[in-house]
């Protein structure tokens, strides 16, 4: 998996290197065209076009018969079961490419999650740093160091919450480039980078432990050592917000809308059917 | 009055085509709309500066003192005067008064506090709510049909619209008594009178495990009291009535507090927000969401959070939850959009009328260090958007208000009066540089203005009134009770529980209510009302005002009452019928008690005031001017409050309406 996200973080980072500016929209939209421009090339390769006409030619037929017959309570009655499999049989048709679709959906959506999630730490702003340790290590029994690099000012010493496990600090940003901090735990000298600055960029909010489905939801940073003491490491980054006349939308629902409307768009080029 | 053609609505910038269209194309064009008759104006640009409070002896002294090089050099270079005030002379009055240009009886603000005479019960003068009608009953849920409505006490045009209607660009920034704001093309951000989230001027948590403190309600503020269990604390935030619930109840918001059992830290985490504080430190704003109706309604608030105490024991302030300007659950700007940009420019602020928090102060939930901290942060951000304002003013009218010199010689007065009972050296000693620094920030904001005055703009630096010292205090309807005009249903030991409420209205002739108002029990005004119009309610009130004036301090001998004036007689216009028959104006150091303000009887009739809230100006106008600077000269020698709106508008050439009654000072 390791392996895996760094080729994926590698990849997004040059798509989106481009649009590191400001505004997060420049970055969606050509995010949004490329994935619609791929996923609609994939859908054609890995669907049965033929068979997909002819299912939803039939249900069309159905749906005709259903309103040119219903004078006759038969006929109309008998429509809707036939209607009901029209449409099973349409969306057996979509499951080979949907399935194939999944697995690098997944992937997209964790990747712009990193992107579009969260924004940098502004100049000044307040950064709350959390360590989460395992079970077996108390929280309260453990020798805990922090080293912020420049541009970090530890604000409060370490707060220890035995019922949640974790300990926290509060730190200051105080440099316009990101940084990271050490944290000394048991011979372990575990870094976290924390983003300050401005503009879109891969953010990773936490450091997990080692982990096929820990490593897959967040690629950003190397894994924490499967057997160390702590569990993760992690940052509350502001939302990101992104704006369309003076709304907020999120930023899945932007890339959702965009991605379908260039989807229809390129579909209707490449006389793919869906 | 709108204009009837507006060609910015369709990609044009108001001012720019304002400017490229000229007087004879919007005679042609829309000329129809906007009223005609501007004359040649003297200056294009106007800064005013309203600084609530300010108090003119203490500019002399601090001019003196040379704490206020630029408010000197405005008086050397133009002019410095004091400025008459209304009566009574309290800030949602004479602020009304700066708006419209008219004495009360021409905006209908006599108090802050007003009643309803069939009900007797007292209200918020500024702004009146109604609640949503037509419920459709769904369960434990309710629709209403009709919705809510909140609508602005005052009456009567604001200088701004006469400017716009002119074509001149304005932002009216947070003025006082606009709440919500007027309907205008200016620019405008309400300020006091704007309710936080409860829908009062402000109403703090307090959150603590001490055994000495029980849950109740405290003026301005609750306190609850908690429990810490293995350092982890339970809380729950109030916010504003649920009225989508049959059973009408405040939504809320839980949260939990995690306390480090080794150090004074803590950890809040509310909603989806988590922050650190060490004992002693407040948080940036938080922004809080309350559940009105499950996935699909909250009401959006911000508030900040003071961990006074995290050792040995618990204390957690949290500031009344205000209006969120980003997600704004009520109108606090025009347009709309504009408190949502200056989020987006310069991050949250308080949006809330009132924002120091004396209550807390006064309710000692709030040292007077950790009062000052918060105050400081109040001036620091007002000043942050004052430069941001300024900035980006190019042309036209720029008000902008300041509130921190009121709310503090309010709270701080005692530390300059040798003689106030809430004196001592220890706090002038540590406090006794508040108000002069305040003064010397004003200053501040005054240089930057004069900085971005050329010759063609006009600077006026303003206040409503000044102030004095708040020593002793008089039970204005204690005195009433006891002289005859008031009667009790109860015979019993009166106390300071029995309220308007417990008056026998058949058997009472005048009471008080709000901080200078008198009102007769008139016959087909009140509703029980005895005191039948013409003859029988002049002699009583001649009488009322004769004995009034004869009251004297039983421990120095003093007159507590300079002037008792009837409301025919020095007000006028179309809302006089609103206005208390006599307003009662105290005497140097006097002012109405905290229980005559709401109806209240206690036993004494003067007392000493040991409350925080030692400086006041709810007195005699005479004693309380107000200041004028300007940086041209000003040609009468006593000018007042209603004289400005005229000024404003004669000098960019715009006819004064009829209804003004000041006139132009320039």
């Amino acid at each position: 998996m390791r392996y895996a996200n760094l080729a994926l973080n590698t990849v997004f980072d040059l798509l989106l290197s481009p649009f590191r500016g400001e505004n997060p929209w420049p970055g969606m939209i050509v995010v949004s065209f490329v994935t619609a421009a791929l996923f609609v090339w994939l859908f054609r390769s890995c669907s049965d076009q033929q068979a997909l006409k002819r299912s939803k030619g039939r249900m069309l037929a159905r749906a005709l018969e259903l309103l040119l017959y219903r004078h006759d309570m038969v006929v109309s009655l008998t429509a809707f079961p036939r209607i009901v499999v029209a449409n099973g049989r349409y969306l057996i048709t979509l499951l080979r490419p949907f399935v194939l679709a999944l697995v690098p959906s997944i992937l997209l959506l964790i990747q712009l999650a990193g992107w579009y999630e969260y924004r940098p730490f502004a100049f000044g702003e307040p950064v709350l740093l959390t360590v989460d340790f395992a079970d077996q290590s108390p929280v309260m029994s453990e020798e805990v160091e922090l080293r912020p690099s420049d541009g970090l000012k530890v604000e409060t010493e370490s707060l220890r919450i035995p019922s949640l496990n974790e300990i926290s600090w509060r730190l200051r940003a105080q440099s316009a480039s990101s940084t990271s901090v050490v944290v000394g735990v048991g011979g372990l000298s575990l870094a976290k980078e924390i983003a300050i600055g401005s503009g879109m960029r891969r953010i990773s909010d936490r450091r997990v432990r080692a982990g096929f489905w820990n490593e897959l939801v967040h690629p950003g940073e190397p894994p924490l050592p499967r057997d160390g003491p702590v569990e993760s490491i992690r940052v509350r980054y502001p939302r990101r917000q992104l704006f369309l006349g003076g709304t907020e939308v999120h930023w899945l629902l932007a890339f959702l809308v965009l991605t379908m409307l260039f989807g229809l768009l390129f579909g209707r080029l490449l006389k793919v059917s869906f | 009055m709108k204009t009837t053609c507006q060609p910015w609505k369709h990609g044009v910038s108001r001012r720019r085509f304002l400017q490229a269209a000229g007087t004879a194309a919007l005679a042609g064009g829309c000329g129809s709309g906007r009223p005609s008759g501007r004359s040649e104006s003297l200056f294009t640009r106007m800064i005013v500066l309203g600084v609530d409070g300010m108090d003119p002896k203490l500019i002399e002294q601090f001019v003196g003192e040379g704490r206020m090089p630029n408010c000197r050099r405005l008086m050397q270079e133009g002019s410095f005067q004091r400025l008459g005030t209304i009566a009574p002379p309290q800030s949602p009055v004479a602020w009304s008064s700066f708006i419209s240009g008219t004495n009360p009886g021409g905006h209908g603000i006599f108090d802050f506090i007003a009643r309803d005479p069939k009900t007797m019960l007292p209200f918020h003068s500024i702004a009146q709510t109604e609640p949503a009608s037509g419920m459709v009953p769904l369960g434990r849920w309710q629709i209403p049909l009709s919705p809510g409505r909140i609508t602005n006490r005052r009456r009567g045009e604001t200088v701004w619209v006469h400017l716009e209607q002119h074509g001149i660009p304005c932002t009216v920034f947070r003025v006082p008594v606009n709440f919500p704001p007027s309907e205008s093309e200016a620019t405008t951000l309400s300020g006091m009178g704007t309710p936080d989230l409860q829908g009062g001027y402000g109403s703090f948590t307090y959150f603590t495990d001490d055994p000495a403190r029980r849950s109740r309600d405290v003026s301005g503020g609750r306190i609850e009291h908690v429990t810490v269990n293995t350092h982890v604390v339970e809380c729950s935030l109030k916010g504003p009535q649920n009225g989508f619930l049959a059973e009408t109840t405040r939504s809320d918001i839980p949260f939990r507090v995690y306390l480090d059992p080794q150090r004074p830290l803590a950890k809040i985490v509310i909603a989806d927000t988590e922050l650190v504080l060490r004992e002693g430190e407040w948080s940036d704003w938080v922004v809080v969401k309350f559940p009105m109706l499950p996935y699909v309604a909250d009401v959006s608030g911000i508030c900040r959070f003071f961990l006074k105490q995290a050792a040995d024991g618990f204390g957690l302030y949290v500031s009344p939850v205000n209006i969120d300007p980003a997600d704004p659950s009520l109108p606090i700007s025009t347009p709309p959009d504009y408190a949502k940009r200056l989020v987006r420019e310069m991050g949250y602020f308080y949006t809330q009328g009132m924002i120091e928090d004396t209550s807390a102060l006064s309710a000692g939930v709030l040292s007077d260090d950790e009062y000052r901290e918060q105050s400081t942060y109040v001036i620091d951000e007002r000043m942050r958007f004052f430069e941001h304002e300024l900035e980006r003013f190019e042309d036209g009218f720029l008000f902008y208000y300041f509130s921190s010199l009121d709310l503090n010689s309010h709270v701080f007065w005692r530390t300059r009066d040798r003689e106030h009972p809430a004196y001592s050296e220890q706090l002038a000693a540590a406090h006794g540089d508040f108000i002069p620094e305040l003064y010397a920030k004003i200053d501040r904001a005054i240089g930057q203005a004069m900085e971005r005055a050329d010759e063609r703009t006009l600077l006026l630096v303003m206040s409503d009134h000044g102030f004095t010292s708040f020593r002793r205090q008089f039970n204005l309807n204690s005195w009433l009770m006891d002289n005859g005009y008031v009667r009790s249903k109860n015979r019993g030991p009166r106390g300071e529980a029995s309220y308007l409420l417990d008056v026998d209205w058949r058997g009472t002739r005048a009471y008080g209510l709000g901080i200078n108002g008198l009102y007769l029990n008139r016959e087909g005004r009140e509703a029980d009302g005895i005191v039948a119009p013409g003859r029988p309610a002049d002699e009583l009130m001649q009488e009322l005002i004769t004995r009034l004036k004869e009251v004297r301090d039983p421990e120095n001998g003093q007159q507590v009452i300079a002037d008792v004036s009837r409301a025919d007689e020095i007000y006028e216009g179309p809302y006089l019928e609103d206005a208390p028959d006599l307003i009662v104006s105290y005497n140097d150091t006097y002012r109405a008690s905290w229980d005559t303000v709401l109806g209240g009887f206690p036993k004494e009739h003067l007392l000493d005031n040991t409350d925080a809230w030692s400086g006041d100006h709810c007195v005699d106008p005479r004693i309380v001017p107000g200041v004028l600077l300007s940086n041209r000269p000003i040609r009468h020698n006593d000018p007042d409050l209603t004289d400005l709106a005229p000024t404003i508008l004669s000098a960019f050439g715009v006819p004064v309406p009829a209804a003004m009654t000041g006139r132009n000072l320039l």
